[in-house]
């Protein structure tokens, strides 16, 4: 039986540190498998686990403009995280519930994103290896991490786009549009607001639908013990040595 | 030095010169399990930068496939290229 943790807004610490938490007592077996709807607040940056900070991210725009910067336990790429533009979800599962092939469970999870897309009459396509695109643009990004047993995707789907806060604190390099079919970061991404006319609960709502749907599953709260895990994983994800680390 | 993977992810190769030279790598790429990028750094740091080309993708195929890393959407051709570039401008610099 599966639990979903509806939506609800933190800081991206404590976003970090709570997707930490439910994995290793997953890991355990003190927790069931999970999907996990949240927001920031404030917004956020975060960066891929392999990333240097200071090549990717504008922290004097972050520090003007009040947005939060953490680095994640994934890989991938640098993410801005609107306080009102976007769901992220974050599947924690034992890793015998999806692919061993780690392409093609980036697919099956994606596909979750897709169909509950779907569901607002946005047509969208997987692209590999970790993004769902809309007539070439990105919708989404997700990143996976694999660790004693456990599966932790987690991935944004972007509802409404600033691209003036979104490139101020974002530094990507020119290079990475050099294989896509546009030729800038701003025309590289789009939205559900720019697609249809729905709200940002009704987006929430048809996710809910397409990562669930076919499964057992209850709405559920974080537990006393996944809470107390969080509090004692913040202090990393809020330090220099993390954050800076590389 | 950076380079995107085609298909794949960016990635980047510096030297750190402050104590012991050592080998940074970073990006946006997936590396499995994630202490796998300490493995290859300490296989780059290792060597002397003078290699051949062949000899650090052999070098680091050996160390992904004896840890059983995955790297996904980065491959050791491009780290090895990064590598040799990456020295080069050390050794232009001293």
């Amino acid at each position: 039986m599966w639990r979903v943790i509806g939506l609800n807004a933190y800081p991206g610490v404590e976003n970090m540190a709570i997707d930490e938490a439910v994995s290793e007592l997953v890991a355990g077996g003190r927790s069931p498998p999970t999907i996990r709807f949240y927001r920031w607040s404030p917004g956020a940056v975060t960066i891929g686990c392999f990333q240097c900070i200071n090549d990717e991210v504008d922290l004097d725009a972050c520090r003007r403009l009040g947005v939060d910067f953490v680095r994640r336990r994934t890989g991938g790429g640098a993410v801005y995280h609107d306080p009102i533009g976007e769901v992220t979800y974050c599947v924690i599962t034992p890793e015998s519930y999806f692919s061993k092939d780690i392409r093609e469970s980036y697919r099956e999870i994606c596909s979750y994103i897709i169909s509950g897309l779907a569901k607002l009459g946005i047509s969208a396509a997987f692209r590999p290896i970790n993004d769902v695109i809309v007539d070439n643009r990105k919708i989404s990004g997700s990143a996976q991490m694999r660790r004693h047993g456990v599966l932790t995707q987690h991935g944004t789907i972007l509802y409404g786009l600033d691209r003036k806060t979104m490139f101020s604190v974002l530094k990507p390099s020119k290079l990475k549009l050099s294989d896509k079919p546009v030729d800038s970061f701003e025309a590289g991404v789009t939205c559900v607001k720019e697609l249809c006319g729905v709200s940002i609960e009704q987006l929430y709502d048809a996710l809910l639908h397409g990562f669930t749907d076919g499964k057992e599953w209850q709405f559920g709260t974080l537990t006393e013990n996944e809470l107390a895990l969080a509090k004692d994983a913040a202090w990393k994800y809020d330090s220099y040595e993390w954050n800076f680390s590389r | 030095m950076e380079e995107k993977v085609p298909g794949g992810k960016l990635a980047r190769l510096s030297i750190k010169t402050d104590g012991s030279p050592r080998v940074v790598l970073s990006g946006d790429f997936f590396i499995y399990p994630e202490e796998g990028i300490f493995i290859i750094e300490d296989v780059l740091s290792g060597l002397g930068g003078w290699e051949p080309l062949e000899e650090i993708e052999t070098a680091l195929m050996g160390a992904v496939n004896n840890n059983g890393i995955e790297l996904v959407g980065l491959d050791v051709y491009v780290i090895a290229r990064l590598y040799k570039g990456a020295m080069h401008v050390e050794s232009n610099r001293a």
